[in-house]
């Protein structure tokens, strides 16, 4: 069986569950903490607090100034001091936290998408009247000379993608199926589709825009 | 991992910055689905294609069954740290999971190679594969992989990789610098992360 194969054969299961919110402050009340990924416990079981308090009439929350409590609540004109402490051995492994976002990712989503095949595009060419745009694409890590030009249709990206689209800009184009599932976590219908994502513009670090500088000095002076 | 106001990622903000799209806002507004919390310390969005988490000390961007490519999370991370020019950020992690499918003699095999129980037996009775956990120095950070039994049904082991720079101690630095990171940095842990668990799998 291949890699994909076995990660991807059992995911189509019974799904039926928490809905979002109430899978974060449900494992957040029953471990004591957590329920968040990588974030520590004591921020969890914080927002649970937070909302509860937020959820009250006559209340507010405002930072501890002096960072001694964890939280300070005013209800009805009174601050309730709060200080959170967990002990590590009530912590859920992180294979346990990490089923619980798999399990809210299926009971929300009811679809997946399986990736076939991906390309790394540059826009060569925009043809605003015919709404078209000539690129090339290339595999990712692949070898330059298997690169392949092609024209595609607006559509292929959207409207408002298609106006933001200037030759030079880069993107992603990835196909695939997408798989539609039941209440029953059973494949319902699938379809082969292709997304682009285009690739925003980077912010430029001042170490970076240092480099630059230097780089072009060094050019001029030679 | 940063100091970020999770209070304005809203829908709205993200629509406004055109980090989300109209139909991606109404999927996380459905009425009785729960799928936007915010308050003043977080805020979590479930979208059809991602998961979005922000608290006042970390933003977390999680893909989903439905997201295409890691490409995409990529652009989304870059898109929200240049629309938070001045949100000092002190870390990035690039976290991948995994569980695996086994039978029960690969799962054995596999567990006892990487954390073989025989030379405790005798002194620990029915002691059992737990976790393993390693961690690598790298550059600007670290490496950690973790090994341990899957509580999924129908899955026996949860594999965890997640590289980790540390760009800067409080308060932070550009987000730029985090942006450059995951342009340069992306691709060769993706392809590490990758060869770790067909590692795995061929020792199973």
């Amino acid at each position: 069986m291949s890699r994909a194969g076995l990660l991807e054969s059992r995911v189509g299961r019974a799904v039926s569950g928490p809905s979002y919110r109430e899978l974060l402050l449900d494992a957040t009340s029953r471990h004591g903490g957590a329920g968040l990924g990588n974030e520590i416990p004591q921020a969890a079981l914080l927002r649970k607090l937070t909302s509860w308090f937020e959820s009250l009439p006559d209340s507010s929350i405002k930072p501890s100034p002096d960072r001694r409590a964890d939280l300070i609540a005013m209800h009805r004109g009174r601050a309730v001091a709060v200080e959170i402490k967990t002990y590590s051995r009530d912590l859920p492994s992180r294979s346990l936290i990490a089923e619980w976002r798999r399990e809210a990712d299926l009971v929300s989503s009811r679809a997946l998408f399986e990736r076939v095949e991906e390309f790394v595009g540059r826009v060569r060419e925009v043809d605003v009247t015919a709404r078209t745009f000539t690129a090339i694409l290339g595999g990712r890590f692949a070898d330059p000379s298997d690169e392949v030009v092609g024209t595609f249709d607006r559509r292929l990206v959207g409207d408002l993608a298609f106006d933001q689209l200037r030759p030079g800009s880069t993107f992603t184009l990835v196909t695939g199926y997408q798989i539609h599932l039941d209440t029953q976590g059973n494949a319902e219908s699938s379809s082969l589709a292709t997304r682009v994502i285009m690739h925003r513009a980077r912010p430029r670090s001042r170490g970076r825009r240092a480099a630059a500088a230097r780089q072009a000095s060094d050019l001029l002076e030679d | 991992m940063g100091a970020f106001n999770p209070a304005i990622v809203t829908p709205d903000w993200l629509l406004s910055k055109q980090l989300i799209d109209e139909q991606d806002r109404s999927y996380v507004l459905q009425d009785g689905e729960d799928r936007f919390i915010t308050s003043s310390v977080f805020s979590g969005g479930r979208y059809a294609w991602v998961t979005l988490e922000f608290s006042r000390e970390s933003l977390h961007i999680q893909s989903t069954s439905e997201t295409e490519t890691g490409e995409r999370v990529r652009e989304l991370a870059v898109g929200l740290l240049a629309a938070l020019p001045e949100t000092p950020v002190g870390r990035v992690h690039l976290s991948h999971f995994m569980f695996l499918t086994l039978n029960q003699e690969q799962t054995d095999r596999l567990t006892a190679t990487l954390a073989p129980v025989g030379p405790i037996l005798e002194h620990f009775r029915d002691a059992q594969f737990e976790a393993v956990e390693y961690r690598s120095t790298r550059e600007r950070g670290y490496a950690d992989l973790l090994v341990e039994p899957s509580h999924r049904d129908g899955y026996q082991l949860y594999v965890e990789y997640e590289r980790v720079w540390e760009l800067a101690d409080p308060p932070g630095v550009d987000p730029a610098v985090a942006v450059e990171v995951l342009d340069g940095e992306w691709e060769a842990t993706q392809a590490e992360a990758s060869a770790i668990v067909n590692h795995l799998i061929h020792l199973a």
